[in-house]
């Protein structure tokens, strides 16, 4: 398991440091001029100038790319161009909410995804399955920003029980709830979809093996074997699901973010790209993918953990 | 094989559930109470330093906790300045201009009076070029400023200046900054200001969310109607209708295409604004290309476009044709455009006279749906002229280094650039684009006009309002006589508020919450 943990975590790192030089790469093959947008139609080339040299602009790319490597080891990801605050201040203002909608998302999704799935597969055949079925298909179909639009228009329009836009008050918990309901809403509603329907299909499948068939035949009940025996196997698939999906859900923030007027990474990233703010681009990427590289890297030892095969298949 | 069912009892059980949920409508505090001002900008501030302000929010928050000499009253009356910080500005002559402060003006954080030494230190550190303020131009005329006494100063100017009164002393560049205060800052700052001095003071900030400003207790100028600002932050403008509507606040900027929508129905309690923006339109047609050298096929190309049919298909006809960059409506605009309307015969004869088959342009526009909706419709009336069209849309960073002479001579390809500036109230700002030393910068028409040059001089240096007019009106019809330039619209203002509410809008169609005021 030791070994196994060493290797994707080793894995993680290269893909990190793959990333990074991409969209380094990236970012300066996009055509764009940071400091027209910056300064507008008030530039001269003289502050032009200045503004390129403040943001290091002017040296070659390999350059930039080592010193932002050998800064990031150092914890210093650089400074906003324009408000000149620390990249690192900026990204940790904003990770926390794009953070906790993404988990209260994420948990609502398999909170209510998972046991909608099981119900399925205990009432299979029945109206309940093919209302769990037809549901799931329909909230997978609807995009994130659909939802939260009608949402908008349903919870703080017309009944005005939620508040439209931001992300509570400060230091107010209630508040911040209350703010977080409608976004959470309108990225877990396709998820829970998605999970209920990934996990009736695998537990179809274990539910025909024999362990599940020795189980029923010493007469537990369906709900025991549902939970104790088949859960534990089908929840595999899903695991993976989750991890992978979770880019998924982080790029959902971005619009949801938008409509609700929630500050978080996708505004800061998003404002960021348009003005080419190159510094804040680079940190928030670096960021988010250590974090998305981290989740997936959990979930592979995870499922290591719940199934010994994926171990004895690396232990050979 | 179990079935799923629903007796009578679960169904209105669950259905009384809901119908009370429904009935409590529980009218949570969104809303601010009467003494709260709730205004919504489309980004986020990133500096407070008026030297570096890139506009929008900082702009509006500026008006609140600094002071300027004078300030602009709405745009909708014509944007008239009147003082402010100063209960004196008087025209000595036309190099030298006398202040004196108002009594009682103090900074924060115990930096003690505003004086006109600070109003020194303010503009001369930004007109000064080792600064590097994309706002300099504003003070560019400025000599130097003679502090008097504590509360008297004399501006000099290095020569006359006539815009200064709305260019310079009431916008970005015109806030004043305490010289101490500064210094203890170490001469820079971003978002935390050493010291203040306005009716508002700088509360609270949540990072994209929101910005509170309280009324300042040492304020001694005329007290704000409201004592709480709140600016929300909503970069999205039907979102914002949809917040607005949900009464997270009182005042919004909605996107032109929701106007008609809005005017027929608008939401409870809601006044809409119309107005005509400071922000003009046009069409570049860039005379250094090598397919548009001749006059005659810049010509075509100006009777080949529509602009009815962009005021009507893009802007919902709720502004008129613009006879130029000078905003319609002031004393300064052109009576009307030397080409009246588009002339597809004419252009097409146009073309034939200059010997031109096949010509085919290419559009540089910005990638957003207006711009685009503008450049399409352009692209089909120029269709109906013989002259082919191929669209290139920039996201906003790309486009502007297309015109760039700095970064290479690409500037003197550009066929058609669909272009829009924010204005100002005096025509010289407006104009100054267009001058010869902005070709390869903001000039991208190539239009290179000796006559043009000498008359922004003179109109700069000019007092006689008559005067002034007969030579901004002979600028815009240089421009028109070049075939360089089709002048299209102001862009529309809309705006909706709550009918307690009189917004006063900044000639920017930026909100002043200072001065917004409670209907009785």
């Amino acid at each position: 398991m030791l070994t196994y943990a060493i290797k994707r975590i080793g894995l993680g790192l290269l893909i990190l440091t793959f990333v990074m030089v991409v969209m380094y790469t990236a970012v300066f093959l996009v055509p764009g001029d940071p400091a027209s947008v910056a300064l507008g139609p008030r530039a001269t080339p003289e502050l032009k100038k200045m503004l390129i040299e403040r943001m290091g602009l002017d040296q070659p790319v390999w350059w930039q790319i080592v010193e932002f490597f050998r800064n990031a080891l150092t914890g210093n990801l650089g400074y906003d161009v324009w408000s000149n605050r620390p990249v690192s201040t900026l990204v940790m203002e904003a990770l926390p909410n794009t953070l906790v909608l993404g988990v209260t998302s994420l948990a609502a999704a398999l909170l209510i995804g998972v046991p909608l799935g099981c119900l399925s597969v205990v009432r299979r055949g029945t109206a309940a399955d093919a209302i769990i079925g037809v549901l799931s298909v329909g909230v997978i179909a609807v995009p994130s920003f659909v939802v939260a639009i009608y949402s908008l228009l349903l919870f703080a329009v017309t009944l005005r029980w939620l508040p439209a836009i931001g992300a509570g008050e400060t230091g107010d918990l209630v508040s911040q709830a209350k703010a977080l309901v409608m976004p959470a809403l309108a990225i877990a509603l396709g998820w829970i979809g998605y999970i209920a329907r990934m996990v009736r299909a695998s537990m179809m499948e274990v539910m025909g093996e024999p362990h599940i068939r020795t189980a029923r035949s010493f007469g537990l009940p369906e709900w025991k074997i549902v939970s104790k025996y088949a859960l534990r196997i089908a929840i595999i698939p899903t695991i993976s699901l989750v991890a992978v999906g979770l880019g998924s859900i982080l790029s959902s923030a971005v619009f949801v973010e938008a409509v609700f007027a929630r500050p978080g990474i996708g505004r800061l990233v998003t404002d960021a790209v348009n003005t080419r703010n190159y510094p804040v681009v680079m940190g928030t990427v670096l960021i988010m993918t250590a974090i998305y590289v981290s989740i997936t890297i959990a979930a592979d030892l995870l499922i290591a953990r719940l199934d010994p095969r994926v171990r004895d298949v690396f232990r050979d | 094989m179990t079935g799923w069912n629903i007796d009578r009892r679960k169904f209105l059980k669950a259905a009384g559930a809901l119908g009370a949920g429904l009935m409590m409508r529980p009218g949570f505090a969104w809303s601010a109470d009467g003494d709260t001002l709730r205004i919504r900008m489309e980004g986020d501030l990133q500096t407070l330093d008026p030297a570096f302000m890139n506009g929008g929010i900082e702009d509006v928050i500026m008006r609140g906790i600094y002071v300027t000499l004078n300030r602009f009253g709405d745009l909708r009356e014509g944007s008239p300045w009147a003082p402010w910080g100063a209960e004196k500005l008087e025209q000595k002559d036309p190099k030298t201009i006398a202040f004196t402060l108002i009594d009682g003006l103090k900074w924060s954080n115990g930096f003690g009076a505003v004086t006109a030494d600070d109003v020194k230190f303010s503009y001369e550190r930004i007109a000064h070029p080792d600064l590097g303020s994309p706002w300099a131009y504003q003070f560019e005329q400025l000599d130097h400023i003679e502090a008097v006494d504590a509360r008297n100063g004399i501006i000099h100017l290095k020569s006359p200046y006539q815009p200064l009164f709305v260019v310079s002393l009431p916008y970005y560049g015109g806030h004043i900054l305490s010289r101490v205060g500064m210094e203890k800052a170490g001469g820079k700052f971003t978002t935390e200001p050493p010291a203040t001095c306005g009716p508002y003071i700088f509360a609270d900030w949540q990072q994209k969310q929101k910005v509170t400003l309280t009324t300042n207790p040492n304020w001694p100028g005329p007290r704000p109607e409201f004592g709480k600002v709140e600016i929300y932050i909503v970069s999205d403008d039907q979102a914002a209708q949809l917040a607005y509507e949900a009464d997270a606040f009182d005042y919004t900027k909605i996107a032109t295409s929701a106007t008609k929508a809005v005017k027929v129905s608008p939401p409870a309690d809601t006044a809409v604004i119309e107005a005509q923006s400071t922000r003009y339109v046009w069409l570049t047609i860039n005379m250094l290309s090598p397919r548009l050298q001749d006059i005659k096929v810049r010509q075509a190309v100006q009777y080949g476009v529509d602009v009815g049919q962009i005021l009507i298909g893009v802007y919902d006809d709720l502004v008129p044709r613009s006879t130029g960059v000078v905003q319609p409506g002031s004393k300064f605009a052109r009576a009307k455009n030397l080409i009246e309307g588009a002339d597809y015969e004419k252009s097409a004869a146009l073309l034939a006279e200059a010997g031109v088959n096949d010509l085919t342009l290419t559009l540089t526009v910005m990638n957003d749906s207006i711009r685009t909706a503008t450049a399409q419709i352009i692209q089909a009336s120029l269709e109906q002229a013989g002259i082919k069209v191929e669209i290139q849309p920039y996201d906003e960073a790309a486009f502007w280094g297309v015109g760039d002479k700095t970064q290479g001579d690409g500037y003197k390809n550009i066929d058609l650039a669909l272009m829009d500036f924010a204005g100002g109230v005096d025509p010289s700002e407006n104009l100054v684009w267009f001058r010869p030393d902005q070709i390869g910068a903001y000039n991208w028409s190539g239009f290179d006009s000796p006559e043009y040059e000498a008359a922004y001089e003179d109109l700069v240096a000019e007092m006689d309002p008559a005067k002034r007019i007969e030579l901004s009106n002979r600028m815009e019809d240089l421009m028109e006589q070049s075939g360089c330039f089709m002048f299209i619209c102001h862009q529309p203002l809309v705006a909706i508020h709550r009918t307690g509410l009189e917004p006063v809008i900044y000639p920017d169609g930026h909100p002043n919450p200072v001065l917004f005021k409670k209907k009785a």
